[in-house]
Parts: C-alpha cells; structure tokens; sequence
C-alpha cells in the first residue's frame, strides 16, 4: 500500500461522510493537518463562546479558545478514545476556565457578580456595564434581546451557566454534560432547570415577543 | 414544584426522551398544572435560550491555532519512504547487530577452543600448512601420490556424511545398539571445529569427485569400518598377525580392500607426516617400555592421524605429570574415537596404569586384559594384570587410594 502524504493546512477539502471527531483526531495524530482543521472548524465557535460567556471577556476568551486547541494539538497523543472528544475538549475548556477564574480572584479583581457597594440587595455589576452593541435607540428588539439574554447567560451561577451553555450551544446531552463537569446526571440537569428559570425570569419582558420568535 | 414529573421536563424541553416516553410525560403533564406551568415556562426560557448569539472566533486566534497545529503535524508526519538500500544503510540497526555478531563469535570461538594445554599440543603437532587465500578447495601443485608397495595408500579423516555412507548397522557392529537408543552411532572421531575445518582445508575432496566416504577409505584410520573396538578386543595374536601382514603388504594394517586396491584421486594431497618423537616416560612409573617388536609393529606414524597421534600424547603429558584423571581421560577417549589406531595396545596399558594409580582398579584390570590380546603389549599387561589381581585381592586397607588421587579423579 503505497504511503501518502497528509494534505497540507488550507488545501481543498475533500467532500466525504462527516468523520467522527475520534476519526479527526487519529488523522490528525498520523500527520494529517486538515483532519485538524476539521476539528476546529467544529468545536471553535462553540468552545469560543463557551468560554466568552463564562470569562465575559472577547481577548481572554479568545486567548483561552487558543490554549484549549493548543493543548489538543500538543497532547493528542494522549487522548485514549475512552471517551468523546466532545467530552475531553470541553473539560479542557471548562479546566481553564475555572483557572482563570481562580486567577481573577487572587488578583482581586471585582466579581462581575458581586453587587455594587455594600448593598446586598443591589443589581451586580455586569448589569451596569456598558454594552459595546450600538445604542438601544436604534437596535431593534430582537437585537436588545440578544444582548439581554447574553447578560442572562453571563449572570448566571456558574455551575448552572457551564450546563446550560453546554447544552443549549454544543448540544451535549446531560449524560455528557455530567462526565465533563463531574457532578451526576440528575444534578446535571436540575441545574439546567434552575438555569431555565432564571433566564425565564430575566427574560420576562420579552414574553410578548417571544410570539414572533416562535 | 414536587411533582416527580418536574425533574423529567428539561428532558423533555431538550427531546433527550423516548418517543414513548415523553408522550406519556406529555399526557402526565397536563393532568397536573403545577407541571404543566413549569413545562410552559421551560420551553419560553429555552425559545428565548435559542436565540442567544454565537460570536465566531477572531481570525488571529485560528491563524495561530492552525499554525500550531501545522507544525505539529509536519513534525508527527512519516518521513518518505527511502529506497532499501539508504534505508538499510541509515539503519541504527547495525551497531547492535555488529555487536552481538561480534559476541556471538566470540562465544563460538571461547567454546570451540580446547583447553589451552590441549590446544597447544594440538597446534604444535598440527601445523596448518599455509597457502594462499582461495586455494582452499584447489589442488595442490604436488603430484598425486603413486601407490606403491613402499608409499602406504592415504588414509583420510572421515569426511562429512554423505549419501554414499552406508547405513549405521552395515558399517558398525556397535550402530544397532546406538540406533536402538535413538542415537546416530558416531563414526567420525569428534574434533573441535578448528581442527575439523583445518583437516577439510587440508584434505579437500577432489575436484569433480564427491567427497570421500568412510567405506571407500576404509574406516577413520584408514583400517576397516568393521573394526571396531569390540573386535580388537577380541583380537587374536593370530589375526593380528593377519593384520600386520596385510600391513606390510598394503601399508595401514587395517586398510579394506577397496582401499588398497582403489587408487589415489588425481590432486590429493600427500598426508601430512607427523613428527615421530618418542613417548614421554616419568620416573618411577611402571609403565612398559617400548620394545622391539613394539618397535617394529608399530607402523609408520600414519600421516592423517594427527588427532589420534595428539590425544595420545597429550594424554601422556597428562601421566608423565600425574595428572592420573586428565590422562585416562584422554586416553579413554582416544579408545573410543579411535578404537583401531596403532598405538591402541599401549594407550591400554597407559591408561590401565592410570587407572590404578587412580584406585580404579577394576577398570585397569579390564583394559589390560584388552592390551593382554596385543602380541605388542601382552607381556606387559600380563605382569601389569598381576599386580591389579594381586591388589584386587587384597585387604581393603592395602587399596585405600590416596585422597588426593580420589579427589583427583572425582575432579
């Protein structure tokens, strides 16, 4: 059988059967770039975002977008194929951003969802922060809404906001959603409910849109 | 909410239940409004969820994952595939293989070499003659050697076997019994593989002949394959008579017809003669010395018999140090690779002298019992046997062996 040479980065992708991203990744480990390339075109906007609404920061989640693939690119010989890779590359994603996080406390830096002042019954501060969106007189409703219901995601408890992300922008189901966070399935989606909740209370303003939406 | 149902709903939201089942969760829900509030409220929060923005990944954050992962792959890629021969020559095989080569030989090498002693009797009564590189398998520039009445046919070590050897029970009396214990009766004298390889050198077969065969030469010293140890044994004064004639007619006493009669191949080499020096005696033994008749029976130092001709002296060596054990061995073992060789009647009464001194007294009296059958040896054997009678018969006390002889021979 006579031996090939992995196709370049960037070159024309061949139209196939979708590969499972187990399959990508052993491509990917014999050589072949445009397995990787893949990959990425994948999972980059889900873990991006992910990531945006945990660290509520476009560079930082950028830059830990980049770490996440820049560890599946140096350790994909350890990936044993145990489990999904889904499943490995969401932890990585969560493990990071759980450091950064640890990292924001030492540094002192103020919890977007501590509350201002010494108030404790006073909004936080993510809900006083400038948007850079265009102003609200011009934005139309399903835009504010956008906005708003990213504030919603981003104001979440942690716990819930990484099951809720996980499952309503990757589409992993709870029993996936429980191995990448580590918590049982039941536990899993309880907080998916209280998760709903809350967005269904911060939301409520726009029940009468959600006509249209639907 | 205490509804059991409730902790199924987002199940339900998300579709992650059986069709089945999240009919039935369906019809449940609406016979119960708590659930069917909090399924309605559910499914709002997920249509508003639904429309929660994806931001796509900056450009320089994928460039800079892709060139990691370019690199990566340029690094994990396998190599083009190089032709055998620069494959083979850029192995990093081959220090290890040219090491262990190197061990294995020197392995071959330290087994295959005989003791040092033996190895430098050896080599000093089995002089290698030179010749140039590539002449191995070539004849010699000597003539054929004429058969005459004066010039004993060639006696050639046994050559390999080959299918011209004749079964093991036609050419040895001793072969039945060693094929009946499932071995190969042995017919060739065992020398180390340098001695056999320079004894190939040296006695090449001829050029467009198979190589000789023990039949056609007539045994391993050129006496018959039928003579055997047993037979010497049971030789008569008579027929050693025969023998000796036979000897003086057609050279080596032992020689079968077709080995006289047959004539040297074209390009054989002459044998190679080996020094006559005389047996090494020590003081105060009582080993017999060669007589006359001794002298005259013993033939012409037969000029292919250099491993019979070296183990005997080596074995004397042994004696004549007192080393009683090394000497009967090497004795011992010239009876058995070379049971009719010429100087078997005194390597029994050397050996049986051994054997005594070693407190063997029963094995002294069986071999000279076997040299009592040699007109050559006989008056010596029969006043050695007296004297191993003499002690056999005697008080236990009287036959204690010396300890450092017991030790010796359990050595």
């Amino acid at each position: 059988m006579p031996l090939t040479t992995p196709p370049e980065c960037g070159e024309s992708v061949t139209t196939r059967p979708e590969p499972a991203d187990e399959e990508l990744l052993r491509r990917f480990k014999g050589g072949d770039c445009q397995a990787f390339e893949l990959l990425l075109g994948r999972y980059e906007t889900p873990i991006y975002n992910f990531l945006l609404r945990s660290v509520r920061d476009r560079d930082v989640a950028a830059d830990l977008t980049q770490e996440v693939f820049l560890r599946v690119v140096r350790r994909a010989e350890q990936f044993q194929g145990n489990s999904k890779f889904s499943t490995w590359l969401y932890t990585i994603a969560r493990n990071l951003s759980i450091d950064h996080g640890r990292k924001m406390v030492f540094r002192r830096h103020r919890s977007l969802d501590a509350p201002v002042g010494s108030e404790t019954g006073s909004a936080p501060l993510v809900d006083r922060l400038a948007g850079t969106e265009p102003g609200s007189d011009r934005k139309t409703i399903a835009q504010r809404l956008q906005v708003d219901i990213a504030r919603a995601v981003e104001a979440l408890p942690p716990d819930q906001r990484e099951v809720f992300l996980l499952r309503q922008v990757q589409g992993m189901p709870f029993k996936a959603i429980a191995e990448v966070v580590g918590a049982p399935e039941n536990t899993v989606k309880s907080r998916m409910r209280y998760a709903l909740e809350r967005l269904q209370e911060a939301l409520g303003d726009y029940r009468d849109y959600l006509g249209e939406l639907t | 909410m205490t509804c059991a149902h409730q902790d199924r709903l987002v199940e339900l939201v998300y579709d992650e239940l059986e069709p089945q089942a999240a009919a039935e969760l369906r019809r449940a829900v609406q016979d119960c409004p708590p659930c069917r509030d909090a399924l309605a409220r559910l499914e709002e929060a997920k249509c508003l969820a639904d429309v929660l923005p994806l931001e796509p990944l900056p450009s320089t954050a994928r460039e800079t994952i892709l060139a990691a992962a370019r690199e990566t792959a340029a690094s994990r890629r396998a190599p083009e595939p190089l032709p055998l021969r620069l494959r083979l020559a850029r192995s990093r095989a081959w220090p290890p293989l040219a090491m262990a080569a190197v061990a294995l030989l020197a392995v071959v090498v330290g087994v295959s070499y005989s003791p040092k002693e033996e190895a430098d009797e050896l080599a000093r009564l089995v002089p290698v003659p030179r010749r140039p590189r590539g002449e191995a398998s070539a004849p010699p520039e000597a003539p054929a050697p004429r058969r005459t009445e004066e010039s004993p046919p060639e006696v050639r070590l046994p050559e390999r076997p080959s299918a011209e050897r004749k079964p093991p029970d036609e050419t040895s009396p001793v072969a039945p019994a060693a094929s009946a214990q499932g071995r190969r009766p042995r017919e060739e004298p065992r020398l180390s593989r340098r001695t056999r390889a320079s004894t190939r050198s040296r006695h090449p077969a001829p050029p467009g002949e198979p190589p000789e065969t023990a039949t056609a030469t007539g045994g391993p010293l050129g006496g018959s394959p039928s003579a055997t140890r047993q037979e010497l044994a049971d030789e008569t004064p008579a027929s050693t008579l025969r023998r000796q004639t036979a000897r003086a007619s057609g050279g080596l006493g032992m020689a079968s017809p077709a080995a006289v009669t047959r004539p040297a191949p074209p390009g054989a080499r002459r044998p190679h003669l080996l020094p006559t020096e005389p047996p090494v005696r020590v003081e105060g033994t009582e080993a017999p010395a060669p007589t006359a008749a001794e002298a005259v029976e013993a033939p012409q130092a037969p000029a292919s018999l250099p491993v019979a001709e070296a183990l005997l002296r080596l074995a004397r060596n042994y004696r004549a140090r007192g080393e009683c054990a090394l000497a009967a061995r090497h004795y011992a073992d010239l009876r058995r690779r070379f049971p009719s060789a010429p100087a078997i009647p005194q390597a029994l009464v050397e050996e049986a002298d051994c054997r005594r001194r070693l407190g063997q007294l029963t094995q002294a009296q069986v071999l000279l019992r076997q040299a009592t059958g040699y007109r050559s040896t006989e008056a010596v054997a029969r006043r050695e046997l007296r004297r191993v009678d003499t002690l056999l018969s005697a008080p236990q006390r009287v036959r204690r062996v010396p300890a450092a002889a017991a030790a010796e021979a359990a050595h």
